[in-house]
């Protein structure tokens, strides 16, 4: 009994800390946030010993379009930049989240209903058949040849160093490897981030080909390796480095890569190579560099030739590539700053009509507006890929989703999803490849900010575009939801079960409200924007983020960063009263300056206690103004003039409102006035009103005209989960019922 | 009916808090909760081997207008990039937005409307005086006359750089700037003017009057948190030269020491100025009263151009009238003889002429004993009405007597607290330059404290206000709900002035006398002032130096009076008095040993509340041989019993009711009518925060106990530290007695 009055007690001790008076809502973060150092200054820049490693890796690698196996073999060169010495180096593994026995389909939970779909009962219990995923390691060996010693943990593989790599040493060695390219609709959930689709009209297979190879684990002065297993929703934190890749395939497959392709002349015809330079030139609209027909053509021929084509990519945290027979190919130049980019996208017939209009188009937008909030977009092209149901980013490549119908029509509903998928996963070029966040640890840094620039994206270039994720409104059915299965932002993305309601929707909402009602687009932009070029090809944390917000800014949000950011807490103001005052028009009490109106005297005028406060119908109640004696003005001998003070306020409206915060988060008051005369004002108070009274506050406002009605939050700014409680008078709500009877009456 | 059931369970959740989980790591490291110690700042609490701080000198040049009662001016600031990070903005404190029609301290405060309601106090609330305050920004340019570009953000302004400002860097730029000066009677503020219907004349007390560089520091960056009107300033330590021009019949006080008397001042006043400097045992008054009475007719047109120097201040302020009557006399200090000064209009007399040098003067040594020697050349007092507030070397104070010069003791108490307190500030945060608009406590609560010892040891009869644990007694007894934690930021503080004042000059005092005692406390504290004079410490940098340089590990400390609200309330809950059987039995047969609830059978009634039934008996056996373990030698069983034999055991039972653990201090009084007092650290309380049991050996019989009986530890409820317990008269009988 004791015990499970203690359970009891602990389940609902959370919920009612939030109803007790004060829980810090407005105090610094402090000791929340890591303490600055030499690595990371206070101001969220990085900090004058600020260090970071690098990983080049020089890789042959050959896809089999028989067997789909992967066989690579890679040079790396590990840079230690940082001020510590290293006696091993620690590798992802990637693959082998699809190998047997992986700890993702240990820890994954699951039940049964009493019809099950074939394909949900694969997926949970792994029934396909004979694929074994999962790389073979075939050797790792130093550059003499010589084996060194390494032990896999699952998704990590440790390499021990012959001797410690000091600051400032580099260190290279070998690794040969293989592994059987899943099949991304028989395969699990998790590995469909890459892999291949496979086309049973013509028999042929679109590869996406991803996380193929060993890369480096992140070593940084915040977690040190950071070699987190990988489970399948946490993904990737990769350093930066210089890649050339030897990409050997069948000789009538198209291969799109990151980086750039240096033997043009090895892998693509004549007429490729003419169009390509066309499209170097071609600003106003894609040039088809390899068309429909040609790879009709390409689907039947089959060749059992190579060819190897060779890429080159500088700067870059990670390398992808696609390839396939089936490919259209398009691509034009896009002027950033003074630099030529070139947005490319490859498609499957099957991708058309859609692909050729809208994916080159989007590539376009998406880099030009991602450039104005950020950075100029420094890499030399970016690529949209056409694969089924994916939308999944690398550096200047992404694998996205939008196919047409059969016949060749295109549901509007598809067409945007296509168009907000590509603006999504180019944008990601930006969060995380080049501003360069721990994606393992932290979701939101990288999905929740490029939502929040897809959103401004989208705006600006598709306004008839539905905005899913951005707009605070539609956070709203989220945020009034079961907090049982929230998490606040700040919870590492493989503990987070509303994923996309979170780290993508809530995280860009919140920048939205931030930007739009918060600071302001001008104060926000500014401060956005340096955080983009302080972290640019560096690595971020969240706290590098909050902290350059303020100090670019001068405005102190920690407040905000609790609420939405630590907190589960939702916006619910609620006006709990509002009442309509006018000062009494008694001019005895100016000139007879020792009689004061005794308290309880409005009660018995008829106003006070019998007063009607839920609406204006009552009229005003009068109060008094009196002169102020001599103590209220201590030892100072001027005195204000009391009749000018009196005269001011005669005849004027005064409204003094009581609201109540009954979601927990603090948020600026938005006020809608609408006067009798039907003229409407809106005023703007920040959240700092409630800073100390975190849960109701009043405040008296002074009006010449008589007001009708008052809104709070009119524009819908503030994602405030409960909008009959913000208005005054109450809008009567139909009932349930009153709704259904009038639909039917419909 | 749901509702019903939550509110229960909150009432509940507390108390089972503290029934079921009765360990809350009290006395555990303070650990994560104070920022992590690197090369800026020392696991110690002192400056690191890489600390730095940034500089920001100013040349100004200034004209107040007495005609519409308005500054105007121009400065040069040159600011030293000492950080190891490469800035590419700056930014300023507009402290004058705060009076802005639309400034952010109007849009929140909280405001509601009475039955009736004074002219002044809803002017006040609803903003009715059509003040246009606020800066005028002329301009902002580089030293060849380019535009700066800049954004202002209420009461910030950022100034972009035109190139990445590098470490070791200086950059000059120069700003111009105007705004009209408050009427503090009316819309308030920390500065502004005073006027004097009688004369038609003004006192002018002017600060926070020229954009300001914020802090860039090693822990919060740019310290550019808005300023609201509250929490105070944030202001890097320079030098300045400033000239402000002002009518011709003003006599002026500022921060910094007067370059040019010859200018400004009379042969007369010149030479009772050197007589000042030489004057160590009374002021010498410079400007008289009947020479202020004389100017205050003037009025004149022409005008002059006062200048003045400061090194190493944080500020600049300055206070100047036709009215003022100026006196002075020199302090030794150390190797220093600053002026003590002050400046008053007619109305603060005699009051002023006769305390308020004085009391700079009090202040300065006192301060200097417990911190380091007072810096500066000059330490000056302003008389200005209903008022007190600090900058560097001047300070703005209220204390004015009736209109027929007569002055109650209250008056006097209270002009000579509010001296001691703004002339204190000095020392914090002037010198010691915590980040005020954070940390409220690090320069109130700490001047608060040695204003408490400057006033015990200077003013004997005055009535101490803040700093004894009594006094604190109210406040700590009170409603939580609007309590909060003494780390909390000041904008956020309900009971500013109990807590951030207060509480925390009572929480060092107690610190000083009943934990660590003066000799430990005081090295540490002015270890902690020494480290930190010209530096910016921070909360933690003070905790961790109060432990350094004692070795008396205080967190449990910190961690009570800092972080939390709870209190003092240590209830005796039972005293048993017990002595040896006298019964040799147990020695002799070795096998008998006395059963449990022996004792209890033997005089069940005894746990009672008082002594009246005598000891319980309770018996010595002899140690089984299983207890000594692996050792061969054995105690002297019967030397012990001899040695208790007759003695008076005292079971001690208390309990720890209001959260805080302290030390505990009992008074025993003996029979005989002899007193004796026993110190128990707080550590007591370390494995049961809770209760605690113990067992003390006398001689004598005891009458009667005391938890501590000199009140040293804010204990609200005294009742219940006493045993036995003496009846409490009802309020009727108070009442009837009265």
């Amino acid at each position: 009994m004791k015990n499970l009055l203690g359970l009891i007690l602990i389940a609902i001790a959370i919920p009612s800390f939030a109803q007790e008076g004060w829980n810090s809502k407005f105090e610094q973060l402090g000791q929340q946030l890591p303490t600055p150092n030499q690595y990371r200054s206070a101001s969220g820049a990085p900090g004058y010993k600020y260090w970071q490693q690098q990983a080049d890796y020089v890789i042959d690698v050959e896809l089999n379009d028989e067997t789909h196996m992967i066989i690579g073999k890679e040079t790396i060169t590990y840079t230690n930049n940082s001020p510590d010495q290293l006696k091993y180096l620690w590798l992802q593994l990637d693959q082998n989240i699809l190998a047997e026995g992986n700890t993702t389909d240990k820890i994954k939970t699951n039940s049964l209903g009493e019809n099950v779909s074939i394909d949900q009962l694969q997926r949970d219990l792994d029934l396909y058949g004979d694929y074994k995923g999962g790389y073979t390691i075939k050797s790792v060996k130093d550059l003499v040849g010589k084996d060194l010693p390494n032990f896999i943990n699952a998704t990590m593989m440790r390499v021990d160093l012959p001797k410690p790599l000091k600051t400032g040493e580099k260190y290279s060695f070998n690794i040969e490897w293989s592994y059987p390219v899943s099949d991304r609709l028989n395969e699990r959930e998790v590995g469909r981030r890459g892999g291949m689709e496979y086309f049973p009209a013509d028999d042929n297979y679109v590869y996406g080909i991803t996380h193929w190879f060993p890369r480096m684990c992140v070593y940084d002065d915040y977690e040190g390796w950071q070699n987190k297993q990988f489970l399948g929703q946490g993904e990737f934190t990769l350093s930066f480095g210089n890649y050339k890749v030897s990409i050997t395939v069948p000789a009538d497959h198209i291969v799109g890569s990151t980086g750039e392709l240096q033997n043009p002349q090895d892998v693509l015809s004549k007429k490729e190579i003419e169009r390509f330079e066309l499209a170097k030139k071609s600003y106003d609209k894609p040039v088809i560099i390899a068309t429909q027909d040609e790879a009709i053509q390409r689907e039947k021929s089959k060749s059992k030739q190579k060819k190897t084509w060779v890429y080159k990519a500088d700067n870059v945290r990670d390398f992808a590539f696609t390839s396939s027979r089936r490919f259209i190919w398009d691509a034009q130049a896009v002027k950033l700053g003074g630099k030529t980019v070139m947005a490319m996208s490859y498609y499957p017939k099957e991708g058309n009509p859609l692909w050729e209009r809208e994916s080159t188009k989007a590539v376009k937008n998406t880099i030009t507006t991602f450039s104005k909030y950020t950075i100029d977009y420094p890499y030399p092209v970016a690529i949209s890929v056409h694969m089924a149901n994916i939308g999944m980013e690398y550096p200047m490549i992404c694998f996205n989703g939008g196919r047409p119908q059969p016949d060749g029509t295109i549901p509007d509903r598809t067409k945007w999803a296509m168009i907000g998928v590509i603006v999504h996963e180019v944008g990601h070029n930006f969060f995380p490849m080049i501003i360069n966040s721990d994606e393992r640890q932290w979701a939101w840094l990288d999905e929740g900010f490029d939502t929040f620039v897809q959103y401004l994206t989208q705006v600006e270039h598709y306004p008839d575009m539905p905005q899913r994720r951005g707009p605070a409104e539609a956070i709203v059915p989220y945020m009034m939801g079961d907090k049982e299965t929230q998490r606040p932002l700040m919870t590492s993305a493989e503990n987070v079960i509303q994923y996309g309601s979170e780290q993508y929707g809530k995280a860009a909402t919140a920048l939205n409200i931030l930007r739009e009602t918060v600071m302001g687009p001008e104060l926000f932009d500014k401060a956005f924007k340096e955080y983009a070029e302080r972290w640019a090809f560096k690595h971020p944390k969240p706290a590098d983020f909050f902290r350059t917000m303020e100090d670019a800014s001068g405005v102190d949000l920690d407040w905000f960063w609790r609420g939405w950011f630590y907190s589960t807490d939702n916006t619910d103001v609620s006006v709990d009263a509002v009442k309509w005052y006018q000062v009494k028009k008694d001019e005895t009490t100016l000139e007879n300056k020792g009689t004061m109106v005794k308290k309880g005297d409005l009660a018995t005028a008829g106003a006070g206690e019998g007063h009607n406060s839920d609406n204006f119908n009552d009229g005003p109640q009068p109060f008094s103004v009196i002169p102020a004696d001599a103590s209220f003005y201590g030892e100072f001998q001027n005195r204000i003039d009391d009749k000018g003070v009196i005269s001011k306020l005669e005849n004027k409206n005064l409204y003094e409102i009581t609201l109540s915060n009954k979601g927990g988060l603090v948020m600026p008051v938005i006020i809608e006035w609408t006067y009798k005369d039907g003229t409407k004002e809106i005023e703007r108070i920040p959240a700092e009103i409630w800073r100390l009274n975190e849960n109701q506050i009043k405040k008296v406002f002074v009006k010449d005209k008589e007001v009708v009605n008052i809104v709070i939050d009119p524009l819908k700014e503030t994602a405030d989960v409960n909008t009959d409680d913000n208005v005054f008078p109450r809008v009567k709500q139909a009932s349930k019922f009153d709704e259904l009877r009038k639909k039917g009456g419909k | 009916m749901i509702k019903y059931i939550t509110t229960l369970f909150i009432g509940m959740s507390l108390i089972a808090h503290a029934q079921t989980t009765p360990w809350q790591g009290k006395f555990e490291q303070l650990g994560q909760i104070l920022p992590t110690p690197n090369e800026f700042r020392t696991g110690s609490g002192s400056p690191g081997p890489e600390y730095w701080q940034q500089q920001a000198d100013y040349v100004i040049t200034a004209e107040l207008n007495d005609e519409n009662q308005s500054i105007t001016g121009a400065e040069t600031i040159t600011y030293h990039n000492n950080s190891p990070d490469v800035l590419t903005y700056l930014w300023l404190q507009l402290d004058q937005n705060l009076f802005d029609a639309e400034s952010n301290t109007g849009k929140t405060n909280n405001t509601s409307i009475q039955d009736s309601m004074t002219t002044k106090q809803i002017a006040g609330d609803l903003d009715l005086y059509d003040f246009d305050g606020g800066y005028k920004i002329k301009s902002v340019k580089d030293v060849n006359g380019n535009d700066l570009k800049h954004f202002v953000n209420a009461t910030m302004m950022r100034v972009d750089l035109p190139k990445p400002l590098k470490r070791g860097e200086t950059y000059s730029f120069k700003i111009e700037w105007s705004y009209n000066i408050n009427d503090r009677m009316k819309v308030g503020g920390r500065s502004g003017l005073e006027y004097f219907p009688e004369d038609k004349n003004y006192v002018y007390t002017i600060a926070q009057w020229f954009p300001r560089m914020c802090v860039y520091d090693d822990l919060e960056g740019w310290q550019h948190k808005q300023f609201l009107g509250r929490s105070e300033f944030a202001t890097v330590f320079g030098n300045y030269k400033v000239k402000i021009t002002t009518p011709a019949d003003h006599i002026m006080a500022a921060t910094g020491v007067l370059q040019n008397p010859k200018d400004v001042l009379t042969a007369e006043q010149i030479a009772r100025y050197e007589k000042a400097k030489t004057s160590f045992d009374a002021p010498v008054i410079i400007a008289t009263q009947q020479e202020a009475i004389q100017r205050e007719k003037s009025k004149s047109k022409e005008k002059k151009t006062w200048e003045f120097h400061a090194e190493d201040v944080r500020d600049f302020a300055f206070a100047t009238s036709r009215k003022f009557i100026w006196d002075a006399q020199a302090v030794k200090i150390g190797n220093n003889t600053p002026l003590a000064m002050s400046f008053y209009p007619k109305e603060g007399n005699p009051l002023w002429e006769r305390e308020s040098t004085k009391a700079v003067k009090n202040t300065l040594v006192t301060y200097s004993k417990f911190t380091i020697d007072y810096p500066y050349p000059v330490a000056i007092s302003v008389h200005a009405a209903s008022i007190g507030m600090e900058y560097p070397m001047i300070c703005f104070n209220f204390g004015r007597p009736n209109k027929d010069g007569s002055y109650s003791d209250n008056t006097k108490w209270r002009m000579i607290g509010v001296i001691v307190h703004e002339v204190g500030h000095n020392f914090f945060p002037m010198i010691i330059n915590n980040d005020e608009r954070e940390t409220t406590w690090m320069d109130e609560g700490v001047n608060s404290f040695v204003q408490y010892l400057t006033q015990v040891e200077n003013y004997k009869d005055m009535p101490a206000r803040r700093g004894h644990a009594q006094g604190i007694v109210p406040y700590m007894k009170g409603d939580k709900s609007t309590m909060r934690p003494l780390m909390t930021s000041g904008e956020q503080v309900v009971q500013i002035g109990n807590e951030q004042y207060n509480k925390a000059a009572t929480a060092l005092n107690i610190l000083r006398e009943a934990v660590m005692g003066p000799e430990l406390f005081d090295h540490a504290f002015k270890e902690y002032a020494q480290r930190w004079a010209f530096k910016h410490p921070k909360p933690s940098d003070f905790f961790r130096t109060m432990e350094d340089a004692s070795a008396f590990d205080l967190d449990w400390f910190w961690r009570g009076w800092f972080y939390t609200t709870d209190h003092v309330d240590v209830s005796v809950d039972q005293v048993r008095w017990l002595k040896l059987r006298e019964d040799n039995q147990n020695l002799e047969s070795k096998s008998k040993k006395v059963t449990t609830g022996d004792l209890a059978s033997g005089n069940s009634g005894n746990a009672s509340k008082d002594f009246s039934n005598g000891p319980e008996p309770f018996s010595l056996i002899e140690t089984d041989g299983r207890l000594y373990g692996e050792f061969l030698s054995r105690i002297d069983d019967k030397a012990v019993i001899n040695k208790m034999k007759g003695k008076n055991f005292y079971e001690v039972t208390l309990s720890n009711k209001g959260g805080l653990v302290m030390p505990v201090i009992i008074q025993w009084s003996y029979k005989d009518g002899t007193k004796e007092i026993e110190h128990l650290p707080a550590e007591i309380w370390r494995t049961n925060e809770q209760r605690i049991t113990k067992v003390f050996v006398k001689d004598k019989e005891v009458s009667s106990i005391i938890i501590d009986p000199l009140e040293e530890t804010a204990d609200i409820d005294t009742h219940n530290n006493m045993f036995p317990k003496v009846e409490q008269p009802s309020r009727f009988d108070q009442f009837r007695k009265n």
